[in-house]
């Protein structure tokens, strides 16, 4: 097994991604023309990579949620509905009976489920995806690779945004309410501030630990209160090629319009090419050619409009 | 065959053996990262077996000496979910400065699991950074029952209320190897085949109670150079009615160079006559315990010696280290040297 990040030296946010036993050395298996550019994963840059040929076509018109799943902790409804899991929080935690349940609890059993669930999609397409959610002043949120600094809803109502933190040495800022997206050269994540009370808040944290390449199985698109947060994918090819063919296959309850950002492997921050698409209501399947001197793996970050409910069924890469 | 050595590589860099691979796929289809430990390049089959069945049978000659004052908990690094707060190893240490900081007031902070889980946090997310500067592991604390607590591969079982841990005398927690018990104001530490993982609870009966999971992904590697605090939950008379958890810190004994003759030093801080739970455990599977050892460490700052011999060489273990009683503050260096 081949992996673009050393764990030894990597920092604690590190999103490692298995490469091909040919990543670094492609070079070596196409005729000399070609360049040594193959190894050089960092340096393809969007005048060197075109995107051809984007198009959609609706395979279904009904918006399903078939195939997702539920957190494996609570017996939550398996849904990206927010309402439904809200109705069902609810009902399930209690408030009004037990003195020692608050309200601010109630969201945090619902987004604790929700992202949960997620990373359990992720496990199941192959890869790992660690996630918290909960009271972030006390007792605080932490999902391994990312915590909140602990600071009371007062003080984050008055700077309008909170810290989130790796291991203390490097801090981002996050809109309080409000979410955002964090990508580092080493770090993918997700993180959302809301429910913001006197004293306690709400924060949810999603951080991909082991990237999904080129994933099958159906993954559902991070939603809290009103926003919905990107997937990062694998874009694998299987050998070197000049030419990539895509297909991304997703479900969305409504027509809208994703944002694709093609990443270097070797350093998240590079975005090599980005685009957008439209997408219908139902089942799509959206297809696109990746051309370039050499196309080594990439990361592939999917991002839909904010409050919609996105799933995404098949990511494909020929060859 | 069972597979010893695992091989990965890592663009640019190289080679790396491992012994586990990164992920493995759980009876029920989920994919969980084992528990792994990096391996010298020099190690090779016998080694892993004949290697560690020898040291099965090998007897240490431990010299403790005690060489200074415990060191300060200045030198423990800041929880960077709390870093206003006391460095500390002990939730005790923090607790009230937690319940100034947040005291209940019966609407938002309502009850004292809020202060037990905060405190558990900030012990837990300073260790991890220590731990992390040789490894990787990753913690969580907090409301077990309704937000829930979970690592990647270790969560609390989110049916049960605080009355019921109380009435049942234990936690329920999930892991790679199946759902294991963990006993109130107390913990317990899962050795499975591949993976290891840690988890505390404590609850006073009420709905919520308060639970910490820890997930040890890579085992911290000697040499050990900078100071790794013993986390300490539930220790001291707030906490009545069970044992407390003392978190043993798991490290990679993996000798730099092949040798059948090793040296193992190490120092570590107390602020009192403390006994130590030392041990060996299988690379090939962490449930065995290769040796295990008892030693004495007094107050202060101790240096800990002692040989070891194997043949066909000293195969690399997983060395286990837990305080038995709440003193010990941090192992500050681990290494290993060929003779």
């Amino acid at each position: 097994m081949k992996l673009n990040i050393d764990q030894k030296t990597a920092s604690v946010e590190a999103a490692r991604m298995k490469v091909p036993d040919w990543h670094g050395k492609a070079s070596e298996m196409l005729p000399a023309s070609a360049g040594t550019i193959l190894d050089k994963g960092s340096e393809l840059s969007e005048d060197k990579l075109r995107v051809r040929g984007v198009s959609t076509s609706q395979d279904s018109s009904t918006y399903s949620q078939s195939g997702l799943m539920a957190s494996g902790v609570h017996d939550d409804p398996v849904t990206l509905d927010p309402q439904e899991l809200n109705d069902w929080a609810r009902r399930d935690v209690p408030v009004e009976e037990e003195p020692d349940c608050a309200d601010w609890m109630v969201p945090a059993y619902e987004q604790f489920a929700h992202a949960e669930a997620r990373a359990n999609e992720y496990s199941r397409a192959g890869g790992s995806l660690l996630t918290s959610g909960g009271g972030a002043y006390m007792p605080s949120i932490n999902n391994g690779k990312l915590a909140f600094k602990s600071e009371s809803a007062d003080t984050v109502s008055e700077d309008g945004a909170t810290i989130v933190t790796t291991d203390g040495s490097k801090t981002m800022t996050v809109d309080a309410p409000g979410a955002s997206t964090f990508v580092t050269s080493e770090g993918l994540h997700w993180a959302v501030a809301n429910n913001l009370q006197d004293q306690q808040w709400v924060g949810t944290l999603f951080s991909t630990q082991e990237l999904v390449n080129n994933p099958s199985d159906p993954i559902g698109f991070p939603r809290v209160d009103g926003h919905t947060g990107p997937l990062f994918v694998g874009h694998e090819p299987s050998r070197p090629s000049i030419l990539n063919r895509v297909s991304v296959t997703a479900r969305s309850d409504t027509a809208q319009s994703l944002q694709f950002k093609l990443r270097s492997s070797l350093n998240y921050n590079r975005v090599i090419r980005s685009f957008s698409q439209d997408i219908p209501q139902g089942k799509s399947t959206t297809d696109f050619r990746l051309l370039s001197i050499g196309i080594n793996p990439m990361v592939m970050e999917i991002q839909p409009e904010s409050g919609t409910s996105v799933i995404l069924d098949d990511y494909s890469v020929f060859p | 065959m069972p597979e010893f050595i695992f091989k990965e590589r890592v663009s640019g860099v190289g080679q790396r053996l491992y012994n586990n691979p990164l992920t493995k796929e759980a009876p029920d289809g989920r994919t969980y990262r084992p528990t792994r430990m990096r391996l010298p390049n020099w190690v090779d089959r016998d080694v892993m077996t004949e290697g560690v069945d020898d040291l099965a049978s090998a007897s240490f000659d431990v010299s403790v000496e005690r060489i200074s004052e415990a060191r300060p908990l200045d030198i423990l690094l800041d929880s960077p979910i709390f870093p206003d707060l006391s460095k500390a190893y002990s939730t005790e240490q923090i607790i009230d400065e937690i319940t100034e900081e947040a005291p209940i007031d019966d609407t938002e902070i309502i009850d004292e699991w809020v202060h037990n889980s905060a405190a558990n946090s900030a012990i837990l997310s300073g260790w991890t950074r220590e731990y992390n500067r040789n490894s990787l592991a990753s913690t969580d604390s907090g409301d077990a029952q309704t937000s829930g607590v979970a690592v990647r591969d270790f969560s609390f079982d989110g049916s049960e209320t605080g009355s019921q841990v109380v009435s049942n005398g234990s936690a329920s927690v999930d892991g790679p190897a199946g759902e294991f018990d963990v006993p109130n104001n107390g913990g317990k530490v899962q050795f499975a085949e591949d993976s290891i993982g840690a988890s505390a609870v404590n609850s006073n009966g009420g709905y919520q109670f308060d639970g910490s999971v820890a997930q040890y992904g890579d085992l911290a590697e000697i040499p050990i150079e900078e100071p790794i605090r013993f986390p300490s939950l539930y220790s001291g008379d707030r906490y009545t009615g069970g044992t407390g958890f003392e978190m043993p810190n798991v490290l990679n004994q993996a000798p730099p160079e092949e040798s059948e003759n090793q040296t193992v030093s190490f120092n570590m801080s107390s602020n009192s006559e403390q006994d130590v739970k030392f041990a060996f455990r299988n690379p090939n599977d962490y449930s065995q315990t290769v040796t295990e050892n008892t030693l004495t460490v007094p107050e202060g700052t101790s240096e800990v010696e002692f040989q070891v011999s194997a043949q066909p060489a000293v195969p690399p273990v997983a060395v286990e280290m837990q305080d038995q009683g709440g003193s010990v503050q941090s192992v500050e260096s681990y290494s290993m040297e060929a003779q």
